[in-house]
């Protein structure tokens, strides 16, 4: 019982500590535009300003307001996923990823990049949360699609090899070097994954997200639940 | 021959020299220029590439020389290559991170340039971190501009020469902290950029500075002789300094550029 305890609480600590340093990242990066709109709006300078460079300037600032709102976005994603319980049922993984990829499909297609599913007929359900499966999978296709070249091939596989489900998200060709963005939207993930039990991992050489899925119980049952 | 002066036209001034003018004279802080000699040359190593852009552009405002590298190993091959009088560095790169850049470059033995740290953490283990190897200074993000243009005064004031606050030749007086310039009695209005001027024919009182030197230490550019800005602004100069019945300071150097004397 009171290792049972000690081990509860390890995990409590290990999830707050990924939420601070998932947190951190997200404030460092908003610190970058943040400086650019202090520095651009500064009182006195706006002072002197025309209409037309005001013009510019309100052009220039949405960027930067936009690229705040979006990692904004990203701290709220991070205390969702840490902070809220997800909504656990048994999942058919065939329709799941169907359904992500259908959603981008004709988006893919005007890119030139094609989009294959690959799926095995014997891949078992899974206890997932529906809506943060979609999620995930939508953000992670993007993320693939945004290192990816015009005629480039993006796999999405689901293969089920021992008691486990793998989602793999893959382009054989890009060989990315990720930015603080890219890593974001897969520690995003990675937390939105962790928070039904699975697991996120990837590669870049050639890029590659991993999704571990535990199996549901032939009886029904939330496995492990 | 002396030169024609007349007011430029978008024909006559090319679109680099037209955008300098433009951002100088839009510029709203006084130009507090501290340098006597050629333009600083500032490296800013800065992963993020809006802020790098954003923080570039405003340094040539300032008139600074600028080059941008987006992580410490070719920050180091630039450092390796050219002179710089100061460095802006970010401790989180790509690759090899700031600390790790501030430890090597200051193994190098003739590289001895102040550096200027940016740190978007809260935490004080990096700042002390980046002191203890070599930082002179460092600023949390996000930051105001105005600051760090102050820390860069302060930093190259530490490196160069002492800094005048004011200089005087003959009743002619430039306060720079104050940005204001007295002849005699009389308060000289004058732009930023009217301002760079003066105070470096200030800074060379006696001697003739060309139009190559006042292209590349003022403007920050080439020496281009399809333009006449260095002339018009002279005009305005002078104009400005030496009006009717005052003993003439600026003078123009057949052949050479212009020369600010006592009067005497």
């Amino acid at each position: 019982m009171v290792s049972e305890m000690a081990a509860g609480e390890r995990l409590a600590v290990r999830a707050i500590d990924k939420l601070c340093a998932n947190l951190a990242d997200v404030i460092h990066a908003m610190a970058q535009p943040l400086t650019i709109l202090q520095g651009r709006l500064d009182k006195s300078r706006v002072a002197q300003m025309n209409l037309s460079e005001l013009r510019g300037l309100a052009h220039e600032s949405a960027k930067e307001t936009d690229r705040l709102c979006n990692l904004f976005g990203y701290m709220q994603g991070f205390m969702v996923a840490e902070t809220v319980e997800p909504c656990l049922s048994r999942q058919a993984v065939c329709p799941m990823l169907t359904h992500a990829a259908e959603g981008l499909q004709s988006f893919f297609k005007q890119g030139g990049i094609s989009l294959r599913l690959d799926m095995q007929s014997d891949v078992p359900p899974v206890i997932a949360d529906p809506r943060r499966m979609d999620q995930a999978l939508s953000r992670m296709l993007l993320l693939v699609y945004g290192f990816s070249a015009a005629n480039d091939t993006i796999e999405l596989a689901a293969v089920s090899p021992f008691d486990a489900t793998h989602i793999v998200i893959r382009n054989a060709r890009a060989r990315p070097v990720l930015d603080k963005e890219a890593r974001l939207k897969l520690a995003l993930s990675e937390a939105n994954i962790r928070s039904q039990n699975g697991a996120l991992t990837w590669t870049t050489d050639p890029l590659s997200v991993q999704i571990e899925l535990p199996a549901a119980s032939a009886e029904g049952e939330q496995g492990g639940l | 021959m002396v030169p024609a002066i007349t007011t430029p036209s978008p024909a006559v001034l090319n679109p680099i020299v037209e955008n300098a003018v433009r951002h100088s004279e839009a510029a709203a802080e006084p130009d507090h220029r501290i340098h006597a000699g050629p333009k600083p040359r500032i490296l800013i190593v800065e992963d993020d590439v809006p802020l790098s852009k954003f923080l570039s552009r405003e340094l040539h405002t300032m008139a600074f020389q600028v080059d941008v590298r987006h992580d410490g190993e070719s920050a180091i091959e630039n450092v390796k290559s050219c002179r710089h009088d100061l460095v802006i560095l970010d401790l989180g790169l790509p690759n090899m991170d700031g600390i790790a850049f501030l430890k090597h470059v200051r193994g190098l033995s003739d590289q001895h340039f102040p550096i200027l740290v940016l740190s978007a953490s809260s935490g004080t283990d990096n700042v002390v971190r980046a002191l203890d190897y070599g930082a002179d200074d460092c600023l949390g993000k996000p930051f105001s501009l105005r600051e760090l243009q102050a820390r860069i005064r302060s930093l190259l004031r530490r490196n160069h020469a002492p800094y005048m606050p004011s200089s005087t030749v003959g009743n002619l007086v430039m306060n720079k902290e104050q940005h204001k310039v007295m002849r005699g009695g009389r308060r000289v209005e004058l732009t930023p950029r009217e301002f760079a001027i003066l105070e470096y024919l200030m800074q060379n009182p006696g001697k003739p500075v060309t139009r190559a030197d006042l292209m590349r230490d003022v403007w920050n550019l080439p020496f281009d002789p399809t333009t006449n800005i260095v002339d018009v602004y002279m005009k305005y100069l002078r104009d400005k300094i030496d009006h009717q019945g005052e003993a003439k300071l600026i003078k123009t150097v057949r052949g050479v550029g212009y020369e600010l004397c006592d009067g005497e």
